[in-house]
């Protein structure tokens, strides 16, 4: 079994985090994970926020299934590069590592890897398709995300309430 | 699908802002409106976070759907009062009112109120079955929302 | 992490469809949709049910979640019946038994059940205080489309 269908049922969630960009301030980070297409695939939805004002600074959305000749690829939108297809590449077994190029020419490279069960690293790096990777290897994009749990009152609210 | 219905379809997506909870803490508010029911109803997904969104201080779950009756209202499950039905109540263009009793008896109003277009105005509190008698006018969560609106890519 | 939820109906999630039979001699075939929210807080149950040519006769949505004596709540909304809140009743072990009240003293009783990979409901609406157990129910039996979502144990 590919990673990806290993790691997503296992992933299955709301997660929130941190992201780190070269060129912007750190960005609030919500990712789901949740099963589509009658569990035959997963979808993984984020958005990042700009933590001091809550606005909305980017989305990236992307369905993942296995295609018919066994291969793990993707059907995605990111409002920075519009529409993209990646496909699973070879990696260690915690990791969920996906590559591609975007319609619009950008080589796309995206991994989460899985530090805990409660939290995933990520990292995504661009460069136009064909340029070499060049000195600074660095991610582009970067975080971590946890697993989080709703908080709950102290004390029960009253009777039948399942807090 | 009832008119009352079609009036909050525009809402649909993805609304967010940074307010105060009940309790006074500042808090990060994302409320998602989507489509349920085969149409016939509004899906809405509630969230409120601390700023860096390590703690999910209050989710709701909830569709609006109309009864055979006609009267409209919005069954949700809430991690802090557990399952809902909250009523519709009657008011002005452009406002969702809601308001009803958990399970366990807290009293529970909520509001949408569009501003302009792309700005809601969010605004609920909940008081606890002992206090029937505490006035409406005590502290209540406000929030004002922004539509998430994406940057466009290039060249699309 | 797995809730105590999620781990009595890990095996319901997903997506069932099967053929139904309605109390009243009408037959068409019924979705069920299982989703955890808010990471197992509780379970989001959306319905739809198809007559042959595939147009939509009955629409619902729910939320499952545990009281605080960790028995079933199930706050529902069904197009022809309308809300209602539903609380365990005891019965056999894997069977999830509900009943709850509609408006106008009618009630609802609910049994389900997953077994290899089959997901059968019984419900049945009654009215009155002379309401019967003798009145027919309405019954489908579902099978599980698509894959279950996690191997059993990585659930625990």
């Amino acid at each position: 079994m590919s990673n990806a269908m290993r790691l997503l049922p296992r992933w299955y969630g709301l997660w929130t985090g941190t992201s780190e960009h070269e060129s912007t301030a750190t960005m609030s980070v919500r990712t789901n994970i949740l099963p589509v297409m009658e569990g035959r695939g997963f979808a993984m939805q984020t958005e990042m926020f700009d933590p001091s004002t809550g606005t909305f600074l980017r989305g990236v959305r992307f369905a993942l299934a296995v295609g018919p000749d066994g291969r793990v690829q993707t059907v995605g939108y990111s409002t920075e590069m519009g529409v993209f297809g990646l496909e699973e590449t070879p990696d260690d077994e915690d990791v969920l590592a996906l590559s591609g190029v975007t319609e619009s020419g950008i080589q796309l490279n995206v991994t989460y890897r899985e530090e805990s069960p409660d939290t995933l690293m990520f990292s995504v790096f661009w460069r136009p398709h064909g340029a070499s990777l060049g000195k600074n290897a660095r991610p582009g994009l970067f975080g971590r995300i946890h697993r989080r749990q709703p908080w709950r009152p102290p004390a029960p609210q009253g009777g039948g309430n399942p807090v | 699908m009832t008119a009352q219905l079609a009036e909050f379809l525009p809402w649909i997506g993805v609304w967010t802002g940074v307010g105060e909870s009940q309790a006074g803490q500042p808090c990060f508010v994302r409320n998602r409106f989507f489509p349920g029911l085969e149409g016939d109803g509004l899906g809405m997904q509630f969230e409120a976070w601390d700023p860096g969104m390590t703690t999910l201080f209050h989710g709701v779950r909830a569709v609006l759907a109309t009864a055979p009756s006609g009267v409209m209202r919005a069954l949700a499950y809430s991690t802090i009062h557990g399952a809902l039905i909250l009523e519709l109540t009657p008011d002005d263009p452009g406002v969702m009112a809601l308001a009803g009793e958990s399970v366990a008896g807290n009293r529970i109003s909520v509001t949408f109120l569009q501003e302009e277009p792309g700005r809601l105005l969010f605004t609920a509190f909940w008081r606890p079955a002992m206090h029937e008698r505490q006035p409406n006018d005590g502290p209540r969560m406000t929030c004002g929302l922004t539509r998430a609106v994406p940057k466009r890519p290039p060249g699309v | 992490m797995t809730t105590p939820l999620i781990k009595r109906f890990h095996d319901w999630l997903g997506v069932w469809r099967g053929p139904i039979e309605w109390s009243d001699g009408r037959r068409g075939i019924m979705e069920f949709t299982f989703e955890s929210i808010f990471n197992g807080q509780a379970i989001e149950v959306r319905t739809v049910s198809f007559d042959s040519e595939g147009a939509p006769l009955t629409r619902g949505w729910g939320y499952l979640s545990l009281d605080r004596n960790g028995r079933v709540i199930d706050n529902i909304y069904f197009s022809d019946a309308g809300f209602s809140v539903l609380h365990e009743v005891a019965d056999d072990p894997g069977m999830l038994s509900l009943h709850g009240p509609l408006p106008g003293n009618r009630n609802l009783d609910v049994a389900m059940m997953v077994e290899d990979d089959v997901l059968a409901i019984s419900s049945r609406l009654g009215e009155g205080y002379a309401a019967s157990d003798a009145r027919p129910r309405t019954f489908t039996r579902m099978r599980r489309i698509g894959r279950s979502l996690a191997p059993r144990e990585e659930a625990e």
